[in-house]
């Protein structure tokens, strides 16, 4: 047990850090520290419960696993003692879906949750968790639906540069390779921190602000995607464009003129086209896709499986891919009904020749039952959340190399691998591992 | 492999900038004395696979708060592939590991000496 104290005038009360990794649990005390927590830190559960039992904390963060032990144990003792007032993030290396379940658990047991942060932490998400207590705790980066955005702010939001996009890689499951990316909206505001899209998304469309916002998205992920774009052959960079865009039948022309100042080949770029059912006109729709595939982009049914015209859409327009819902990926492998979902889609896919996408791959199990159907493509924190472009660069580079070059003790034969281990998640393809080295 | 970063160097850096360059070298130190000791319980002559997973996870998840990415990308490797390998193939991994972690802990003390810190 170590305390630390905080190094500024103002205190923002105490911090009580619960964390087995040395590392991890020295940043985040020091973190907490330089922004003015007096801070606590712990290693295990059983010295967490005495702090609690002995003293009173207003935020705590907590790592999941701790050793033999779990943090749900200690979530339900902090629910048991009444202490609901203190701020809990929650930190996990486990995949998405076990952070999205803890938070629905700590919910349940009426604890206020600001966030969940995934390893290995990101400075500035833990810097703006710690921060978010004092403002009101309302507005962190996961989950926070409710805050209150004008349009007005959006607007000005757009003109001050604060939106910018992040990337989430896509990996083509046959090989293993990271194919492309799909770039994604984030907000960063000095004062509300990072505002979730499923917040500004809607306000813009109600609004009329989605046409200047696809374009400030469209334009920063092509400038900065333009780096990967030359690394790799055949390397696309995704962008989600409302169906209610597909209106303006100007829209092919901005999208070119976009690619053709940030120098991108049109093949380079897929126009992901989300909210199918906002498509108020689809012989309008057809057109501007019609016109977008002539000009060689690529064009994708976004959330495939959700809302009612998804499947009318899909027999319509001219779309290249077909991107598969989370909600259908998600422990896909032990539900035999969203397998047939699955299935279908990838049937779909096929006779519309269509590349065929997961979304939201959580687990290896999800992955190999995906693989299993015929999915060409995957995507999720299985492999990565999304990422800004220095980081989206390096993972890409690392998991490429070592698809391509395998390290020398997966070179031999592995008779006795599981059908559902992580295999799966490079692509399955040990014949063409070399005895490479790894450096 | 010549263009691949083996460590995103901006992690650090931002590390540094948030902690201050003595508490960043603590931080390294505690890392660097914790991944030896986590290496040298795996470095025997038959490993236990359980315990190599369990090791690999922990190198894994601090490599990445530093921007270790070689030494977190194989350690993550290691930890998927850890319980269906023979004692043979888990020993290449530890050996490749190590290795890694040498070539970390050179540059890490690197950093550190341009900040006008030592490592040791």
């Amino acid at each position: 047990m170590r305390g630390i104290s905080r190094q500024t005038e103002n205190s923002l009360g105490r911090l009580l850090v619960v964390d087995d990794d040395l590392v991890q649990r020295t940043v985040v005390g020091k973190i907490g520290a330089k922004i003015g927590y007096d801070c606590l830190i712990v290693p295990s559960l059983e010295l967490a419960e005495s702090a609690l039992a002995r003293e009173a904390f207003d935020v705590m963060t907590l790592d999941l696993s701790l050793g033999e032990r779990d943090g749900i144990e200690l979530l339900r003792f902090v629910a048991d003692r009444g202490l609901r007032d203190m701020s809990i993030a929650v930190i996990s290396g486990c995949d998405g879906r076990v952070l999205k379940s803890t938070r629905r658990v700590a919910e349940a047991l009426g604890l206020s949750i600001i966030g969940t942060l995934s390893k290995p932490l990101d400075l500035d998400e833990l810097k703006d968790l710690l921060q978010s207590p004092r403002r009101q705790r309302s507005s962190t980066v996961v989950g926070a639906a409710s805050v209150d955005v004008s349009p007005e702010r959006i607007a000005a939001g757009i003109r001050q540069g604060e939106f910018v996009v992040e990337f989430q890689p896509k990996v083509e499951l046959a090989s293993g390779r990271v194919v492309g990316v799909e770039a994604l909206a984030r907000w960063r505001t000095s004062e509300l921190g990072i505002v979730s899209p499923a917040t500004f998304i809607p306000v813009a469309e109600q609004c009329g602000l989605m046409p200047e916002l696809t374009d400030t998205l469209l334009t920063s992920a092509m400038s900065q995607g333009r780096k990967l774009i030359d690394r790799y052959s055949d390397f696309t960079i995704a962008v989600n464009v409302s169906g209610s865009l597909l209106s303006d039948l100007a829209l092919p022309e901005r999208i070119e003129e976009v690619l053709r100042k940030e120098q991108v080949p049109a093949h380079c770029l897929i126009v992901e086209i989300t909210e199918t059912t906002a498509m108020a006109d689809v012989d309008r729709a057809t057109d501007v896709l019609v016109r977008l595939r002539l000009k060689n982009i690529g064009t994708a049914i976004d959330d495939f499986g959700t809302g009612y015209s998804s499947l009318a859409a899909l027999v319509k327009l001219p779309f290249s891919e077909l991107k598969i819902d989370g909600s259908f990926v998600n422990g896909c492998e032990d539900d035999e009904d969203m397998m047939k979902i699955i299935e279908a889609s990838v049937g779909l896919g096929r006779a519309f020749n269509m590349k065929v996408v997961a979304e939201g791959v959580e687990t290896a199990e999800s992955l190999a039952a995906l693989r299993r159907a015929g999915c060409d493509i995957g995507q999720g924190y299985f492999f990565s959340p999304s990422l800004r472009l220095a980081r989206a660069e390096s993972w890409i580079s690392r998991r490429n190399e070592f698809v391509a070059q395998r390290a020398a003790w997966t070179s031999q034969q592995l008779p006795t691998m599981p059908d559902h281990a992580a295999f799966a998640a490079d692509g399955g393809d040990r014949q063409q591992i070399g005895l490479t080295q790894v450096r | 492999m010549k263009d691949v970063e083996t460590f995103d160097k901006d992690v650090l850096r931002q590390l540094i900038s948030e902690l201050g360059p003595e508490d960043t070298a603590e931080v390294l130190r505690a890392f660097l004395d914790d991944t030896n000791r986590k290496i040298a319980v795996l470095d025997t002559a038959c490993p236990d696979p359980v315990l190599v997973r369990q090791e690999a996870h922990s190198i894994k998840s601090s490599a990445g708060t530093f921007g270790f990415l070689t030494l977190s990308m194989l350690a993550s490797e290691v930890e998927q592939y850890a319980l269906c390998m023979s004692p043979e193939q888990l020993k290449k991994a530890t050996l490749s590991l190590r290795k890694i972690i040498e070539e970390t802990v050179d540059f890490a003390r690197s950093v550190l000496l341009a900040a006008n810190m030592e490592i040791e």
